[in-house]
């Protein structure tokens, strides 16, 4: 292959591409719009979303042991319907909260265990979407709005992502925060970097996010300074800018615009980085978050005052063989949530970047017959909120009865209608992003609807 | 004492009666001639592990070494068994032994002679290694009179059809029994030439085997403009089918299945069939991340092949009881529920089967836009309750029993032949269904299976559901609601009175006039709104630039690799939501501002698109390795004649209908490329075609 050395490639693309319509999407980028900030903050903060797809089963995340502050649980309450799925209590991670309670985190969570002890992880209990708060007897008797296609992979993802819960959403939250803030970043580069490829959580109405993959080359291959090359780089930006009138094809060129653009950029910040001590863990999730602490790294040769990123992991839809898939799967989200704790450490910005959990839904606590057992779709769940600035040691939100058909049961099989909406949850995280209180109902259009406070992990 | 005190008491004794044991592996064991196969010796019992190994007969049928390794004779012995023994050094009556099997040889073809065959009788001369007596040629599926020469010369006689002509038929060979192998299919023969005249353009036809094939390559591209649409569409849905390697005589991996997908994409003659079961294998999801061994996956894709123009019914039947399926959703071992162990039916089969493979989450009209109710708002088509009771009417099916087993209510995993029930482990209270639908209790599994399957398939969202994806997937993201009910209403009779024939139903895609659209570079509503028109997915886009190029594909080849970095690993979705949502909207200020689906467009980040590009350069500048080779000479000659080339690039990749800005562009690269001689005119070649299969315009399919 005809790959020429990194650093003359570098060389080349920043001569080369820095003419390719950089100067447009520049503008577009920086486009004012009516979302965007009249003030913004001089500090940095990130935000990181790590989306867990399938829907990770709450039920075995936190569970109870002894709670006196919520009497109707316990842990054989818990043990007698998970029946052949219950953890045993001796395998929990054990973490107390403010009320004297005692809960357990899945045995694969020891890493964000150890967090939540130092106080820099919180849990939010019981969260999900919602249109309006919602009891019993409204879901039951369909007496006020109840979320679209509840239960649906698709559909919730897309509601985790856009906060709109009567679906239809063409915009993610994430996005629409970076909408507020963009004018913040003092370059052009995206507020989002998504390191798990287009998510509409990453889709604002003006601003688009830069991706990354980890492990791809960032950067066109295949071109050195000779003449020729330099004649058919021309061609190749040349074809980026032909306009036949197919709307697809105008598509096609603007991302590919935008991949050249952001490549060129993030190289040249990239290669002026101090490399990271902190070792991640080599797995799917390790290798995002990796990257993703390598960008905020070189936050001020980006000229990024506030970034979102976004990561993934999936495997959750635990329809059989849950203990063994869970586990497997919360281990890789702990060991790579404390690395990435860690490096914000290393970095000094630990108390600048807040990372936090989201997924599809929570699974049925009513186990699914089989060879191995598992579990169904279900809706309220756990999430986790991890970072220096964040009120750790503590569980916020109403942690819902573990009984079938019990007060908190949609159905019949222990799914949860949730007790903080995912409005509240992302309100948190988006007020002490910098959002204004003003600009907080463009954001989370549902936001209203909800009357209580704020969750105060932030 | 009690029992369970001697019990422990005897395994705390058990070492000092330990006994010296010698244990050989593989047992059972074989291997073919050509080959060798290392065995190994665990001696337990005494810390001097060293063995001696022999065989009988000691001579004659091959040798072993001291270090295990056994070396087949050069032809197969008789008998074709042999003992292989390991004796412990410590203890010379001590001794296990495996009996070892012999095979044939593989097969390995290196030429065939002649290449171009004529339409009718033909003979061939195929020369290769590893043929025996007995050895089978067998020339696109079909076996031919064969006579063995010797073990690397065959002759063979065989006939070909007119509607082949212009093929591309690949040639293999397959070896007798013990170990009956088949070659890869590596070389081929080209039968006749098409000889009538041309009755459609290039351009008509390069347009229509870009929605109906794997794109155009030059023969295909040639028949068809002489044979038409009709005529080519009928020898389609005749052609026979490509196969996959048989997992169990093959002994392939699943990169090997991987790879033969890609040899099938590039070469296969059934190149609809080809694209039609790729669709439905994105459609109806199993991915390798849970199915990945040839044994688990080739039996559905078979299926997916078979059924790709059967009856919509029959393909629902075949899937719901694959135990592939079965596996990857949690239909097999479904048990009815069990208060002693307080679960529930598994509801993940029932609630994929009606969301993603059948009707969707809301009521359709005929031409596929919600239907809604008296506040607007689309109506569910069924739910969580409904759920519950198909996951009932589910319940009781196991794998397939295997051959001289007896049926359990959990089979072991087996994967030949459809599910079997296991009557006491199906729930038969009765169940509520779509539409009011009452399953009367007592049913057995079958008959409660055949009615939930009926129940789905008369539903009327089938024919727009269903009938949308496959327009999105082989014609455009955007289709029009005429369109759609266009072909939903051929979904819902055939003509004949036939609900759910797909053979129908892929031709109303292929032949609609807004498929149509654009043959001429025409496109009536105007170039903005071009309904007909979708971003090539990844693996589409692989094996497009191939064909286009002439390339030659084998097993052996990693294209796999190429597509996963894309984001499409085939047969490898991350979820049974697949690749990516026909619903997936472009973010509007990419498109002019309308709203667009564009579902191949999930997967074009924009890092991924530069990925793209670099693909593309490997293709085109680097290598693919042995089992993909470019030859890039037909373009190289026209390197002294820019126009020339150009125009052949368009011919291949753009309908013959290149745009003046990107001949202008393409022509700007060429002549920067200055002197004479071959190496400038394989440049001027590499630059214009890595330039026309990067645009936007080529990977825009319109």
């Amino acid at each position: 292959m005809l790959i020429p050395s990194r650093r003359k490639f570098l060389n080349i693309s920043c001569r080369s591409l820095g003419t390719l319509g950089a100067a447009s999407l520049m503008s577009r980028f920086s486009e004012v719009n009516a979302l965007a900030q009249s003030s913004c903050p001089t500090d940095y903060k990130a935000l990181v979303c790590i989306f867990l797809f399938g829907g990770n089963d709450g039920n075995n995340t936190v569970v109870p042991i002894s709670t006196p502050s919520n009497p109707a649980n316990s842990y054989s309450n818990y043990a007698q319907v998970r029946g052949g799925l219950a953890l045993p209590a001796s395998s929990l991670n054990v973490i107390g909260n403010s009320k004297g309670d005692q809960y357990g985190l899945h045995p694969s969570l020891a890493g964000l265990a150890s967090l939540y002890n130092s106080k820099n992880v919180a849990v939010m209990v019981n969260v999900g979407t919602l249109v309006t708060p919602l009891t019993q007897a409204q879901y039951k008797n369909q007496q006020a709005a109840i979320p679209s296609n509840l239960f649906s992979h698709l559909d919730q993802q897309t509601e985790w992502q856009t906060s709109l819960a009567q679906g239809s959403g063409a915009t993610g939250w994430g996005g629409r925060v970076a909408d507020a803030m963009q004018g913040c970043n003092t370059s052009g580069f995206p507020t989002i970097v998504s390191v798990g490829g287009n998510n509409l959580f990453n889709t604002g109405a003006q601003t688009n996010p830069a991706t990354v993959t980890a492990g791809q080359v960032l950067g066109l291959q295949g071109f050195s300074t000779s003449a020729a090359n330099t004649a058919r780089l021309s061609a190749l930006q040349s074809l980026l800018t032909f306009d036949n009138g197919v709307s697809l094809v105008q598509a096609s060129n603007a991302i590919a615009s935008s991949g050249l653009n952001q490549a060129t950029i993030l190289s040249q910040a990239l290669a002026g980085g101090k490399a990271l001590t902190t070792v991640f863990p080599n797995t799917s999730l390790g290798s995002q978050l990796s990257q993703v602490a390598k960008i905020i790294n070189v936050r001020g040769q980006l000229g990024m005052r506030r970034q979102i990123f976004f990561a993934y992991l999936g495997g959750f839809d635990t329809h059989d063989l849950e203990l063994n898939d869970q586990g497997t799967g919360l281990a890789q989200v702990s060991q790579a949530m404390k690395a990435f704790y860690d490096a914000t450490v290393e970095m000094g910005t630990a108390d600048q970047v807040v990372t936090f959990t989201e997924s599809d839904f929570g699974r049925t606590l009513q186990p699914s017959g089989g060879a191995t057992l598992g579990t169904d779709h279900a809706w309220g769940s756990h999430h986790f909120v991890m970072g220096g600035a964040v009120k750790g040691g503590d569980i916020y939100g109403t942690f819902p009865t573990l009984q079938l058909s019990g007060p908190d049961d949609a159905n019949n099989r222990g799914v949860w209608i949730p007790t903080t909406s995912l409005d509240q949850y992302g309100g948190s995280l988006a007020t002490w992003f910098g959002v204004d209180s003003s600009k907080l109902g463009s954001v989370f259009p549902n936001l209203a609807n909800f009357k209580s406070p704020l969750p105060a992990f932030l | 004492m009690g029992k369970r005190l001697f019990l422990v008491s005897l395994c705390a004794f058990w070492p000092a009666f330990a006994q010296i044991t010698v244990t050989v592996t593989p047992s059972p064991a074989s291997v073919h001639v050509g080959t060798f196969l290392q065995f190994s010796a665990r001696v337990s019992g005494t810390s001097t592990t060293g063995v001696t190994w022999t065989m009988t007969p000691a001579t004659g049928a091959g040798s072993i070494s001291t270090g295990g390794r056994y070396t087949p004779p050069a032809t197969l012995p008789n008998p074709n068994t042999v003992t292989v023994t390991a004796t412990s050094t410590a203890s010379p009556t001590t001794a296990g032994s495996v009996t070892l099997t012999i095979l044939n040889p593989y097969p390995a073809l290196a030429s065939v002679n002649p290449t171009n065959v004529p339409v009718g009788p033909f003979a061939i001369t195929v020369n290769g290694s590893g043929f025996v007596p007995g050895a089978q040629v067998i020339s696109g599926g079909t076996a031919m009179a064969t006579t063995y020469v010797s073990s690397t010369r065959l002759t063979a006689s065989g006939v070909t059809f007119p509607i082949e002509a212009g093929w591309k038929i690949p040639i293999v060979v397959k070896n007798p029994d013990p170990g009956s192998v088949t070659s890869t299919d590596v070389v081929s023969v080209v039968v006749g030439s098409s000889s009538g005249p041309h009755i459609l353009g290039a351009n008509v036809a390069a347009h229509f085997l870009d929605q109906a094939a794997f794109g155009p390559d030059a023969a295909t591209l040639d028949h068809v403009e002489t044979v038409g649409l009709e005529e080519y569409l009928k020898e389609q849905f005749a052609a026979p089918i490509s196969p996959y390697p048989d997992p169990a005589t093959t002994g392939f991996g699943i990169n090997q299945v991987q790879a033969r997908f890609f040899t099938n994409a590039v070469h296969g003659q059934d190149q609809l069939r080809q694209r039609m079961a790729f669709t439905l294998s994105q459609i109806f999801v199993v991915s390798a991340i849970e199915e990945n061994t040839p044994t688990q996956l080739v039996p559905y894709l078979e299926i997916l092949q078979k059924d790709a123009f059967a009856n919509f019914r029959t393909l629902m039947r075949d899937v719901t009881l694959s135990p592939t399926m079965g596996e990857y959703l949690d239909m097999r071992n479904n048990d009815k529920a069990d208060p002693t162990r307080d679960t529930r039916a598994n509801e993940n089969y029932a609630r994929e089967l009606m969301q993603l493979f059948t009707i969707g989450l809301s009521q359709l009209n005929l031409d596929g836009t919600f239907k809604l109710d008296g506040s607007g708002n689309p109506i569910p088509t069924y739910d969580q309750t409904t759920i519950q009771n198909f996951a009932k009417a589910y319940t009781g099916w196991t794998y397939p029993t295997k051959p001289g087993a007896v049926l359990q209510k959990h089979n072991p995993a087996y994967y030949i032949g459809p599910m079997v029930p296991f009557e006491s482990n199906h729930d038969t209270t009765s169940k509520t269904l779509l539409n009011g639908l009452v399953l009367p209790a007592g049913q057995s599994a079958a008959q409660d299976l055949e009615a939930a399957l009926d129940n789905i398939f008369n539903h009327p969202n089938v024919g727009p559901f269903i009938g949308k994806q496959l327009i999105q997937h082989l014609v455009g993201s955007n289709p029009s609601p005429a369109y759609v009910a266009r072909v939903a209403s051929v979904f819902n009779d055939n003509g004949s009175g036939v609900r759910g024939d797909l053979q129908a139903v892929v031709r109303a895609v292929l032949l609609d006039p807004e498929a149509r659209q654009g043959d001429n570079g025409q496109f009536p509503g105007g170039p903005t709104d071009v309904s007909s028109a979708h971003l090539r997915e990844p693996v589409f886009l692989v094996a497009s630039i191939l064909r286009g190029l002439g390339a030659w594909v084998n097993d052996t080849n990693n294209l796999t690799a190429q597509a996963a970095n894309l984001g499409e690993t085939v047969f490898t979705p991350p979820t049974v939501f697949s690749y990516f949502a026909p619903g997936y909207q472009i973010p509007p200020d990419l498109t002019h501002g309308t709203t667009l689906l564009g579902p191949e467009f999930q997967l074009d980040s924009p890092s991924n698109a530069v990925t793209r590009f670099n693909m593309i350069n490997t293709m085109i500048y680097g290598s693919l390795g042995n089992g993909a080779v470019i030859d890039l000479t037909p373009f190289s000659n026209l390197g002294s004649n820019p126009p020339a080339l150009v125009d052949a690039i368009s011919q291949v990749f753009m309908d013959g209908q290149m745009p003046p800005k990107i001949q202008t562009a393409l022509l700007g690269a060429i002549n920067a490329i200055t002197g004479t001689g071959a190496a400038v005119n394989k440049a001027r070649a590499q630059a214009a075609i890595y330039l026309a299969v990067s645009s936007s315009y080529y990977n825009v399919e319109h």
